[in-house]
């Protein structure tokens, strides 16, 4: 008998009474999140959030916040919305260094940890919390929300659902588990207050996110 | 971290001396609860907190009834996604794990996630004792670790030190550039702990919910350190206790709420990561390998005895220890571990023995104020009284050793004594006599033997020569009848006028 | 009109006469038909709350057979009614006939201004107060019996008086029974804050619903501060009762 055995053997059987999962009872659970709850929930949490109509106004409000920031240098990724917007073009005329992250590991580290800002498309937001969700592949990684100081997510308006049920409810229809490694549900910046309650933004994580939302047609 | 619950008392006189903890206590408490009623405004569907509350116990209770179960499924499908998963029974079984994957991976460096499972089995010590150097990444848990004390409560571990304490602590032990400003403290520990980040090989972490249909992760935190110790390092492992699996992804985010609401009066904490598996494929970040241990150090055990399932229910978001009056004048250090309050209260003796936690279940006036606010509807009253019956009539399942022969003889010479009326009300006139034998203009001010306590602060009136029930016999009942009398007289009375009305 | 069946405390009975004297007295004055079984001791609560769990459950068995055929009982104590409504039926649950016996039971047992109330409907006892009222909030009385509402209702309808806001109303006094005896230092350190909180309030009497409360915060004031004044609810109605209303 190993530890396993052991600590099964003492806990027993379970009993043949099914569990009564909340799912079953949140059978209506709201899908389509409300655009302008999301914005007003974002900007409670500290997030700088702009609406744009179509692409060129994306472009612009990423020039933009590229040049604010005093940016030195930004990492992306060859994700489809990102390449379309040509981020990269874009960084290229402020005279900002762009790493497009699609090359070796040591590489991606290297420029991810150097960073200033790092851009990301989201996969989902919450319309409730002003949360944004990424579903991390080799596209929208990890570390690029979270290694540099300025977080830039971009989204689309259809994207944003209504709740936190609402988000489960979609993950565990695609099978979340098959397809992604991790999912980072971002609502905010990184913040402590553990010397004393100070309030201190940007402990680990970004301490700036800008989320631009791309309206739906 | 070693545990030494037994030193409660002696701990608890030194903690109560220290009137600027208690006064701080205080208005954290009152401040918490202000906090937590503005946020309340926000939280739509959690407005209603019985409902909440109620959802939010039975999904526990379902969870705990059924853990085989669940711990099995979880287990299926978290190494479907590419997790391993190994169980340990006790601390050191998790540790000697710990130290074969150290050695695996040729570990020099570990940073770790906020997790009070891993001070359970005195984890950092033993990596220590590898040549591992250990990083606590959350910035309380860093802060504490320097000290050497345990977290002073769950969310905010040095919420207790002031900010001078915590300048001179970390010029002293990492060679901050001495500073009072707690923002410029803040960026000396972001870098410090940046480099480690970046460099470690293996990243530590608790887990807040184990999701047993999809074999995932659930981990929240506001400051991004779980997120670095989850996705830098080349090995991840997570260390879990049975009790932590959870049914659904619904499930977790119900609980999820209420704990962060409890925790830090948010929604959403800033990061909740959702963690699967190790990276896949294609994938440049997050780790190669990814190990997920299930501790069990004394849970199985407890899990015999159906009523201490109660207190595995506890989902840590530490809100009992502001509402508990015993935690708020004594602080965390006499609970003698990394849990306090009534967390420890009903958690500690399940893993400790019950002798070693005496203290712990004795010292509570079962006030209910923890199970209250809790959001789970943990019955902390009835299990403490539970506790006690079982350190007082002894069981299989916890060994203790026997109560104090005068103890157990007094009880049971009360009770006789209770079962008879005549004996018991000549017992009463006895023992008024005796005590008031003590007494000085009016009051007993000191009485020897058991009760000398109640005197260290308070007075007792001298105690009547009749009781209620002897006065009852020779004054009141006769009066009660003469009123009873004098009551339908005057009904009759009324009964004759007209303006008399029915009740 | 219901006859009451009187269930006096054994701290009532042996030290707090004065609080049993003042129950009959208003109860009476409220036109209630009165008995006491004179047979009543003790309701086990000691022994539940140490944990000798064999012991109570004789003195339950003999406590539900006194009064298990009245048809309502009421007792100034909210603790002890807490353990004949809620500790009984638990640790009676495995013996049958004796579990029903204490859920009927239970059902009829009430605190005093919880029946007063939410029970008989009355919130007007005709009492008059020149001044101000704190109330702390008696653990048993607030959380295991949930009321709260009935003795402000009860203490609104007190002619000319005031209740005024007391901080921490409802953290715990320090009585906790034996708690007081095996951690004085804990004990004194609530007791003391409770009391501090008294004096800020500005109150002329600091009124509570549990004997144990009472013989704890007036104790500390007698040793500490003589002249604050702290009373039970029902003694305080029943001194403050207008004659001939």
């Amino acid at each position: 008998m190993n530890s396993r055995s052991r600590i099964f053997a003492r806990l027993g059987k379970s009993p043949a009474i099914p569990c009564n999962s909340i799912a079953e009872q949140n059978k209506a659970i709201p899908l389509k999140g409300e655009l302008n709850l999301f914005l007003e929930k974002a900007k409670g949490v500290g997030a700088a959030v702009a609406t744009a109509q179509n692409l060129n106004e994306l472009r612009s409000l990423i020039a933009d916040t590229i040049v604010a920031n005093k940016t030195r240098s930004v990492v992306i990724t060859a994700e489809d919305l990102i390449s379309d917007l040509g981020v990269a073009e874009i960084a290229g005329e402020q005279g900002v260094a762009c790493d497009i992250c699609s090359s070796s590991g040591e590489e991606y580290r290297k420029q991810v940890f150097k960073a200033d800002i790092g851009i990301s498309a989201c996969t989902h937001a919450i319309a409730e919390s002003g949360s944004v969700v990424i579903c991390h592949n080799q596209y929208n990684r990890r570390l690029m929300s979270l290694a540099p100081a300025h977080h830039l997510c971009i989204l689309k308006e259809e994207q944003i659902l209504a709740n936190r049920f609402s988000l489960a409810a979609i993950l565990n229809e695609q099978k979340h588990q098959e397809k992604f490694s991790a999912i980072t549900i971002i609502t905010g910046v990184s913040r402590s207050a553990d010397i004393a309650q100070h309030t201190i933004l940007g402990m680990h994580g970004p301490r700036k996110i800008s989320i631009f939302v791309l309206l739906a047609n | 971290m070693k545990a030494h619950p037994e030193d409660f008392k002696r701990t608890a006189l030194q903690e109560l001396r220290n009137e600027h903890q208690r006064s701080f206590l205080s208005q954290m408490s009152a401040l918490n609860r202000v906090r937590r009623g503005q946020a309340m405004e926000f939280f739509g569907d959690l407005k209603d907190q019985s409902h909440v509350r109620e959802k939010a116990a039975q999904i526990k209770i379902n969870a705990i009834n059924r853990l085989p179960d669940l711990l099995a499924e979880f287990e299926l499908n978290a190494t479907q996604n590419g997790v391993q998963v190994l169980w340990a029974e006790d601390a050191a079984e998790a540790n000697q794990l710990i130290e074969s994957l150290v050695k695996q991976y040729a570990v020099k460096i570990v940073t770790k996630g906020k997790s009070m499972l891993s001070e359970e089995i005195d984890l950092n010590n033993c990596l220590e004792d590898l040549g591992v150097s250990v990083f606590e990444g959350d910035l309380g848990e860093f802060i504490v670790q320097q000290r050497g004390t345990p977290p002073f409560h769950i969310v905010g571990p040095a919420i207790n030190l002031s900010v001078p304490e915590i300048a001179a602590l970390l010029h002293e032990k990492v060679k901050m550039p001495y500073t009072e400003d707690p923002l410029q403290m803040a960026d000396f520990v972001r870098d410090y702990l940046r480099q480690k980040f970046e460099n470690a090989e293996m990243g530590i972490s608790g887990v807040n919910f184990a999701i047993a249909s999809s074999g995932s992760l659930l981990l929240v935190e506001n400051e991004g350190n779980i997120r670095w110790v989850t996705s830098a390092p080349r090995v991840q492992v997570s260390l879990m206790s049975i009790d932590k699996v959870c049914p659904t992804l619904e499930d977790a985010m119900q609980l999820l709420s209420l704990l962060t609401l409890n925790c830090t009066s948010q929604l959403m904490t800033s990061y909740t990561s959702i963690i699967n598996g190790p990276r896949k494929a294609e994938e440049l970040d997050g780790p190669e390998a990814m190990y997920v241990i299930i501790i069990d150090n004394g849970r199985s055990l407890a899990y015999a005895d159906e009523e201490c399932r109660d207190a595995m229910r506890c989902i840590r978001c530490g809100r009992c220890l502001w509402v508990c009056p015993i935690w708020l004048r004594v602080g965390a250090y006499p609970y003698g571990w990394c849990y306090s309050g009534p967390l420890a209260s009903i958690l500690s003796p399940l893993l400790l023995g019950l002798d070693q936690t005496q203290d712990l279940y004795e010292a509570c006036t079962l006030c209910g104020a923890c199970q209250e606010i809790c959001p789970v509807k943990i019955p902390h009253p009835e299990l403490i009284e539970h506790y006690r019956q079982l350190k007082k009539t002894g069981s299989s399942t916890f060994p203790t050793k026997p109560v104090s022969l005068i103890e157990k003889i007094g009880f049971r010479l009360w009770a006789k004594v209770v079962l008879q009326t005549k004996l018991y009300q000549k017992s009463l006139t006895l023992v008024s006599t005796i005590m008031n034998l003590f007494t000085r203009d009016g009051y007993i001010r000191h009485l020897p033997g058991p009760v000398k306590g109640w005197f260290g602060c308070r007075d007792l009136p001298h105690l009547p020569k009749a009781s209620f029930h002897q006065r009852w016999k020779k004054e009141w009942k006769s009066q009660s009848l003469q009123a009873k009398t004098k009551v339908l007289k005057n009904q009759a009375i009324l009964r004759e006028g007209d303006s008399y009305e029915q009740p | 009109m219901k006859e009451i069946s009187l269930f006096i405390p054994c701290a009532v009975d042996a030290v707090l006469v004065d609080i049993g004297k003042a129950t009959v007295n208003l109860l009476t004055h409220l036109g209630f038909d009165l008995i006491y079984h004179e047979e009543q001791s003790c309701c086990g609560q000691p022994a539940f709350s140490a944990g000798h769990v064999q012991e109570g459950i004789k003195i339950a068995k003999r406590f539900i057979e006194i009064f298990e055929n009245d048809e309502v009982i009421i007792s100034p104590s909210g603790s002890c009614v807490a353990t004949v409504k809620y500790t009984y039926p638990k640790i009676l649950s495995n013996e049958g006939q004796w579990h029903h016996r204490a859920m009927a039971l239970s059902a009829k047992v009430f605190e005093l201004s919880q029946f007063l109330v939410d029970v008989a409907g009355i919130e007007d006892v005709n009492a008059r107060f020149e001044g101000s009222l704190a109330y702390h909030k008696s653990c048993h009385v607030l959380r295991a019996l949930g009321v709260e509402q009935p003795v402000e209702r009860l203490l609104s309808k007190v002619r000319n008086a005031t209740l005024v806001p007391l901080e921490f109303s409802e953290e715990c006094c320090g009585f906790g029974g034996q708690f007081s005896l095996k951690y004085p230092l804990i004990s004194e350190a609530m007791v003391s804050d409770k009391i501090k909180h008294f004096i800020a309030s500005g109150a002329q009497v600091l009124l509570v619903s549990d004997p144990g409360c009472l013989l704890n915060l007036m104790g500390y004031v007698h040793r500490h501060h003589p002249g604050l004044q702290v009373e039970h609810l029902v003694k305080f109605l029943s001194d403050h009762i207008e004659e001939g209303g």
